[in-house]
């Protein structure tokens, strides 16, 4: 199971093992339906295609905070989403608008559609680094 | 599996067609217009209100139709200002839905704020927060369409519900009684956010038919209510470089669509007005969708013109007929985003309502002129997609600037033009034919607004003589928001 509950203990024990951790802060969730699921993506040509990290938290109304540990020191762009109705997948419509909340690192934005990796690009160094993501 | 591929999966496929983001606030529209008004009285049409609601009874004068019962709903962007700024466009403004109820020859009047997503924050942070359709605003992030639906274009009584409606996301279902909102209007899940124009079309037996454009994608939605208000078909047409597309026409075998010619400039932190680009050495393209299948049946071309809005259309042989109201560029688009901040056009921008004859057979299209700067063509409801013999207009007030001043009936069968204008104190509101219970013609009824005394006036009109002024008046202690547009449902 790789999927990580947030544990401080996972913290420390990553830092250890000389791999970065990345601390994501989730702000405005309106309900406490579902999961956080987050994603870490390393290249702008694997951008939303194969992650590199990956972490989940329990929604609950306001913010919640989720790690993706055992990063390589480097750039990242995250992508994250609440997964409300636990269906392991970001719901969307006939047009493919999203209809659950998401966001991205540096709460980047695309025009009709997502953000490019460089938009959302964060750098990670080997004593990890804490970011703020706020759902739209 | 595969946990990797939860995410991706979704969001790799997904966020294909929200609205752009936008950046910073742009001008300051608000010491702009209050400026402009000190010069042009006429502005004070875009006042808007800071109210939730709006209650009051109407003083009759003349004597109004008894037989007259019903509710007329209508709605429009009625809080366009917020902690001080001003939204650039007036199609920015959050919906102020309205109920005027006639009965025994009574008038009474209620209005209430549509609480979308969009205003409810808005409201609790007394700031405006959220793009609009001419004003980049990026406080909040924006998820998808619905995030900024303003639901300030139309209201429609359809199967016992009442919506409020936007067009580039849902319609919002409000209780027709007291006018709270209910909230997002979803036919099915997976139609969630998707763009519900504010001009549904509603046949004489209650099938509603609508429209929805989705310009990140080039997709165009066609949806088909059932007369009990269920969900019939919905169904997505592949449609390159579609753009802004607000209103369209059935025919009883047709729905039909014109394009006018826009490229969209994706710039980042611009606004969705802005980012049109008029194409005016393209042609508009006609779409001729067959309704039996939803699939688009001809692809015609007429020379580059801007439209909103359709009178009615009808199956003619291997024809279609259809009226609506031309420009011949986009320039309205800027006239009303000057008037927003105070400046009035000294030439106004001409508009002429049409009809066209699409000739299916040899893919042609043939212009009729109808009416010179005319606006809000509607037809009676039991002819909606069958031949009708009148058409219903608003005239300009072309001498006293901004707004329309008057009312027009063009009889098509020999081109009679019947017509009232109110004189240059008043702005005029779209006017809807309403048929008589009794079978006998039509009444015409629309709200304008008294600048002198600053009073909402709704106005009967015998509608075949409005040359004669109107029948009756219902006059307001105040003055309500300028709606757009509205649809009156008998008791």
């Amino acid at each position: 199971m790789h999927i990580r509950h947030i544990l401080p203990l996972i913290l420390l024990t990553a830092g250890a093992a000389q791999a970065a951790d990345l601390t994501i802060t989730v702000n405005g969730l309106a309900s406490a339906e579902g999961k956080v699921l987050l994603a870490a993506y390393d290249s702008a040509d694997t951008f939303l295609k194969r992650p590199v990290g990956i972490s989940m938290a329990d929604a609950q109304a306001g913010s919640v905070k989720a790690v993706i540990s055992n990063l390589k020191a480097g750039d990242y762009a995250i992508s994250l989403y609440q997964d409300k109705n636990a269906n392991k997948k970001l719901d969307s419509n006939l047009v493919g608008m999203p209809t659950e909340p998401y966001g991205f690192s540096r709460d980047a934005a695309g025009s009709f559609g997502p953000p490019s990796f460089e938009q959302a690009r964060i750098s990670v160094p080997d004593s990890g680094a804490e970011i703020t993501v706020t759902l739209r | 599996m595969q946990r990797r591929d939860f995410l991706l999966k979704s969001l790799a496929g997904g966020l294909a067609a929200c609205l752009p983001a936008s950046a910073l606030a742009g001008a300051d529209t608000y010491q702009a217009y209050r400026a402009g008004l000190a010069r042009h009285p006429r502005l004070a049409m875009l006042a808007g209100t800071q109210n939730e609601m709006l209650a009051g009874e109407a003083s009759i004068s003349g004597s109004w139709p008894q037989a007259l019962a019903g509710v007329f709903y209508r709605n429009g962007p009625a809080r366009l200002e917020r902690g001080g700024e001003r939204y650039e466009h007036w199609f920015d403004g959050d919906g102020m839905v309205h109920a005027w109820r006639m009965a025994h020859g009574r008038v009474s009047h209620l209005a209430r704020m549509v609480r979308t997503h969009k205003y409810r924050e808005e409201a609790a942070a007394d700031q405006l927060l959220y793009p609009g359709f001419g004003t980049a605003i990026a406080r909040r992030p924006v998820g998808n369409n619905d995030s900024v639906n303003a639901a300030n274009t139309s209201a429609l009584p359809h199967a016992g519900k009442l919506y409020a409606m936007w067009e580039g996301g849902s319609a919002t279902e409000l209780d027709p009684q007291t006018l709270a909102t209910r909230g997002l209007k979803t036919w099915r899940d997976d139609l969630t956010a998707l763009p519900f124009s504010a001009h549904p079309k509603v046949e004489p037996d209650g099938t509603l038919w609508n429209i929805g454009a989705v310009p990140g994608v080039n997709k165009l939605v066609l949806w088909h209510i059932r007369p009990d208000g269920n969900l019939a078909r919905v169904q997505l047409l592949n449609v390159a470089d579609i753009a802004l597309v607000h209103d369209f026409v059935v025919t009883e075998r047709h729905i039909v669509l014109l394009l006018p010619p826009f490229s969209l400039n994706r710039a980042p932190g611009i606004s969705y007005l802005a980012m049109h680009q008029w194409q005016g050495q393209r042609a508009m393209r006609v779409l001729v969708i067959d309704k039996a299948d939803l699939t688009l049946k001809h692809t015609l071309e007429m020379p580059a013109r801007m439209v909103f809005h359709f009178g009615n259309a009808f199956d003619d042989g291997d024809s279609i007929r259809l009226d609506a109201t031309l420009y011949q560029d986009d320039q309205v688009l800027q006239e009303m985003a000057a008037a927003m901040r105070g400046v009035v056009w000294d030439k106004g921008v001409p508009s002429v309502t049409s009809q066209l004859t699409l000739d299916l057979r040899r893919g042609q299209v043939r212009e009729e002129r109808l009416l010179d700067a005319s606006e809000f063509p509607r037809v009676a409801d039991a002819l909606v997609g069958r031949r009708h013999g009148a058409l219903f207009t608003l005239i300009e007030d072309k001498q006293h600037g901004m707004g329309m001043g008057g009312v027009a009936r063009i009889d098509l069968d020999g081109g009679k033009i019947d017509r009232f204008a109110f004189g240059p104190d008043w702005v005029v509101e779209e006017h809807v034919p309403i048929a008589r219970p009794d079978g006998r013609g039509l009444w015409l009824v629309g709200p304008a607004l008294d600048l002198r005394r600053r009073q909402t006036v709704l106005n009967v009109f015998d509608a075949a003589n409005l040359a004669q002024g109107p029948l009756a008046q219902a006059r307001l202690p105040y003055a309500a928001p300028l709606c757009f547009h509205g649809n009156f449902q008998s008791t």
